[in-house]
């Protein structure tokens, strides 16, 4: 048989008593103010979010009515911009390519003395045929030398050198890739 | 009792509150924070947007409508036109032509809109140098617009460039890829000298409309002299894009005479057509031009001409041309002119200098200042115009005469003729306005011989027409008896001219032609 005696004094067991109920009740009470916040906060937030995604709608609708119109009066030729774009226009059609018969006279002032151009066949994309009588197959290597040491020679060969049968003369074929773009070379 | 209860499941109760502080933490880091950060995304959104509507509004606000002045206007419009201008290319192309001495022998346009849904690219129109004025469009050639439909991207420059160079325009200039851009392409068949055509070349790439040289190719024939025998493709492009902006008020006009003696084949067909091989028409040769065989010619466009002075059309009678051993006269031509407004300036010009000149109207306008029936004597005359500044050749014409008229009155005609120019020639190659009475005398004679001749053939059986004609060439022999008489007193050069005047009149009535009353 066991015995219990209490020798504190009547005070201290209160004390006891309230202790056990402080932790629980404080914690009920901290969970409950947090969750009303955090309800509260969610549904504000929530609110808040739904307005500001219907303003962002409007908000959106209206820039990009805004953004059309701009684009309307700055895209293609309007009133607003066709002084400028018809300048830009003339500008660039007449900077593409180089002329033509600049090109032809840089590629004549490489053909050695006495040497006769029999045709020409030029496209603005560059590729240049070239049928040239020299007065020897020397003088055909040396034209095509200087063609390949040209500034505005992207590429050059030689297709055909055929002897006249007449006169002492080779009729020589090139084919050259020449560089036709304005500020290309 | 719950004291002792609390006390016992202390644990229990701290562990269910921690659960609960769990889920409140869960519920905020799942549930109220993504939202919070929704919320603060939302609103840098807005805020974006806010600020796009605001650069927008203000970009918008400072908007102004843009102007060319006049200068820039003309230079944008004579480089890239709001239409294809074509009748400005022929121009251009025509002008380039007579500068350099090239020879076109044929051009063929091909009209690309640059638009994919209204690509009109067709009329592939020919302009056959030989009949300009009838540059006859053909539509025949849908089969190869729609090939050129499939061909064309959503973007007119798709087609224009190549990708390389597509790229560099969409990157760097994406305003003006958003420009629609047309061209017309024409292929020019051309021979001459290769220096010529290289110039014909540098003077299209030099004109003020821009043109792309997309292609050149030659052939020297050794057959020919040596000649160039060419093909050139060019592209001039034109944009409708400005059209609503800018009023295209230019008034189209030919700036230049055309000048036949410049396109060297004509002159060339024209000498051997005629098949002369006299020797006083070879004397003349490159200047002498003949008269050539052209019953499809049309009506002359004297409308405008400055009616003070003598106007001719010439005569409906069909001529075969000048064979071997026909009779011939000579005039001094002084220009020959498409354009009203050119003709009324030389004319001017040429009065102003004391000459009397005669205008012919014929596919073109002619101006004579001289008759003779001798070329070496016509050719003095050109020389002093030339002198003057007037460039002039000689000019042979066939007599349109019956063959009882060559017979019975050509050779009284030629006397009567020959005797006032060779007195006429010599007043004006010398610059003195002399006439003796012998002189005069001579003249006399030979015009009563030549009434004689011509009371004859009004006895005979030709038409009232023709008498009045021959009538009127007497009248105005009698004038020039008159002022010849006068030109014995006061010695002035003019009047040697008012009389080769005249002798015009007399020559062009006496060949039928007809007088055109402009007043």
């Amino acid at each position: 048989m066991e015995f219990s005696i209490n020798l504190l004094p009547q005070t201290n067991s209160r004390k006891e008593k309230r202790s056990v109920y402080l932790i629980p009740i404080l914690g009920i009470i901290a969970c409950a103010v947090s969750t009303s916040f955090l309800i509260y906060a969610y549904f504000e937030t929530k609110n808040t979010v739904q307005t500001l995604t219907k303003r962002i709608e409007i908000q959106t609708a209206a820039r990009d009515q805004l953004q059309q119109e701009y684009h309307s009066y700055t895209t293609g030729a309007t009133e607003y911009n066709y002084a400028d774009n018809y300048k830009l226009l003339d500008r660039y059609l007449n900077n593409i390519y180089v002329n033509t018969t600049n090109l032809q006279d840089r590629v004549n002032r490489l053909l050695p003395d006495l040497a006769e151009v029999n045709a020409f066949t030029y496209i603005n994309t560059g590729e240049l045929t070239f049928t040239v009588t020299f007065k020897s197959k020397g003088d055909s290597a040396i034209f095509l030398h200087r063609l390949l040491n040209a500034s505005f020679v992207e590429q050059a060969q030689v297709e055909s050198i055929i002897a006249d049968e007449e006169e002492i003369a080779y009729k020589s074929l090139y084919q050259i890739k020449l560089y036709t773009l304005v500020g290309e070379e | 009792m719950m004291t002792r209860w609390l006390e016992k499941n202390k644990n229990a109760v701290l562990i269910v509150i921690l659960i609960l502080f769990m889920i409140l933490f869960i519920f905020y880091f799942f549930m109220v924070r993504p939202l919070t950060a929704e919320e603060k995304n939302q609103l840098q959104q807005l805020n974006r947007i806010n600020e796009d509507y605001a650069f927008y509004k203000q970009v918008k606000k400072n908007l102004e409508p843009q102007s060319l002045t006049d200068e820039e206007k003309q230079r944008l419009l004579s480089s890239i036109p709001i239409r294809p201008n074509v009748e400005e290319l022929i121009k251009d192309i025509e002008r380039t032509e007579l500068k350099t001495g090239a020879v076109i022998d044929s051009v063929t346009f091909n009209i690309n809109s640059g638009n994919p849904a209204d690509i009109k690219n067709q009329p592939n129109g020919e302009m056959d140098t030989e009949n300009q004025a009838d540059v006859e469009v053909q539509d025949n050639n849908e089969d190869h617009a729609s090939e050129v439909i499939q061909q064309q991207g959503v973007n007119a420059w798709d087609a224009i460039l190549p990708e390389k160079l597509l790229n560099i325009l969409k990157e760097k200039y994406p305003n003006v890829y958003n420009l629609d851009i047309a061209y017309i392409e024409m292929m020019i068949n051309v021979n001459g000298e290769a220096e010529a055509v290289n110039q014909f070349i540098y003077g299209l790439e030099n004109l003020k409309r821009t043109i792309h040289i997309q292609a050149y190719e030659y052939t020297i024939n050794e057959d020919k002299d040596n000649r160039l025998e060419g093909i050139i493709t060019i592209r001039a492009f034109y944009s409708e894009d400005f059209a609503d902006f800018i009023d295209d008020d230019t008034q189209f006009e030919l700036d230049y005479e055309f000048d036949p003696e410049k396109i060297k084949r004509y002159i060339d067909i024209e000498e051997s057509n005629t098949g002369q091989s006299n020797e006083e028409n070879s004397l003349t040769r490159p200047e002498t031009v003949t008269e050539q065989n052209n019953d499809e010619r049309k009506e002359a466009p004297l409308a405008g001409v400055n009616p003070d002075f003598g106007i001719y059309q010439r005569p409906d009678r069909k001529n075969e041309g000048i064979k071997n051993g026909d009779p011939v006269f000579h005039v001094v031509q002084a220009g020959a002119y498409t354009s009203t407004k050119y003709l009324n300036i030389a004319i001017e010009n040429l009065v102003g200098n004391g000459v009397h000149p005669r205008i012919i109207g014929d596919e073109m306008s002619y101006i004579y200042t001289a008759t003779d029936n001798s070329v070496a004597s016509a050719q003095k005359i050109v020389e002093i115009l030339r002198k003057q500044g007037f460039e002039s050749y000689v000019k042979t014409l066939p007599y349109r005469l019956t063959a009882d008229e060559i017979e019975n009155l050509l050779p009284e005609a030629e006397e009567v003729v020959s005797t006032i120019t060779k007195l006429l020639s010599d007043g004006i190659i010398e610059r003195k306005a002399l006439i003796t009475e012998e002189q005069l005398n001579a003249v006399q004679m030979k015009k009563k011989s030549y009434e004689i001749k011509v009371l004859q053939m009004l006895n005979k059986d030709i038409s009232e027409g023709r008498k009045q004609e021959l009538q009127e060439t007497m009248s105005i022999l009698s004038q020039i008896e008159e002022d010849l008489e006068t030109g014995m007193n006061n010695g002035e050069l003019e009047s040697f001219w008012k009389i080769e005047g005249l002798l015009l009149d007399y020559m062009l009535i006496f060949n039928s032609y007809v007088p055109v009353d402009k007043k």
